[in-house]
């Protein structure tokens, strides 16, 4: 019984809980985050342009 | 007035998506819109894109600050049981052969978390969904667009998208892929 419950719960949302998302929350947790990127333009940068731009960065410093 | 036809989905967030989401700040216009296509949705990630994601940190702080974020909006998908890590590798290392068999050109530009995203979407094709800003990375017609937006990041007008597994289409073409020598 156990297995096939695990079973039914793999096969609607996979090896991930159901948590929705709430817009408001998301966004106001991202402004936080968004301050150590703004305050760094490379980084922001590294951002834009994806992994290469990191990747060249770091091989820099 | 209908609302969208599919619900409860699990959407993965890949690396460019959540970096690009904090640059942007205000990611209402994004969420939004995929809520307009879907119902809810659960915002989920890898442990390829937490790793992608935190190096990004240059201090302890910063590292520490971006690791509850995550935790907080994002959740990881568990890939601990040795079942599910055989599965998701065996589609995902077939995703790349198919890939490479539609686009030669492009394929060596394909990060290994992008195959992995491949092979959750094809393990998990009615409720898994992937945003991304990288768009050559998921190779129509086997990765379908469900909807697409254009969004200005800084002086940047960039695209994002969402995309499904397309079943259908990955059977055709990999039957194909198995007859050519």
């Amino acid at each position: 019984m156990a297995d096939e419950k695990k079973q039914i719960k793999k096969e609607e949302g996979g090896p991930a809980p159901w948590k929705p998302v709430n817009i408001e929350k998301f966004n106001k947790n991202t402004k936080e985050v968004s301050k150590f990127f703004k305050s760094d333009p490379e980084r922001v940068n590294e951002v834009q342009n994806g992994e290469d731009a990191y990747e060249e960065n770091t091989r820099k410093k | 007035m209908t609302g969208p036809s599919i619900d409860k989905k699990w959407v993965i967030f890949d690396t460019c998506a959540v970096s690009k989401i904090t640059i942007l700040e205000n990611a209402t216009p994004i969420l939004s819109s995929i809520l307009s296509k879907i119902g809810s949705f659960t915002p989920t990630i890898t442990p390829l894109v937490r790793f992608e994601y935190l190096r990004k940190a240059n201090s302890k702080k910063e590292f520490e600050k971006f690791k509850e974020y995550l935790a907080l909006e994002y959740v990881e998908i568990d890939l601990s049981s040795k079942e599910d890590r055989y599965s998701i590798y065996q589609l995902s290392s077939e995703i790349a052969c198919i890939c490479k068999y539609i686009r030669p050109d492009h394929y060596k530009h394909i990060q290994i978390t992008d195959f992995i995203h491949g092979g959750l979407l094809r393990r998990y094709p009615k409720n898994f969904f992937l945003l991304t800003f990288d768009i050559n990375d998921f190779p129509e017609p086997i990765f379908e667009i469900v909807h697409h937006e254009s969004v200005k990041i800084n002086k940047n007008l960039e695209i994002w998208a969402l995309y499904k597994f397309n079943k259908n289409e990955f059977d055709i073409i990999y039957k194909r892929f198995k007859e050519s020598r």
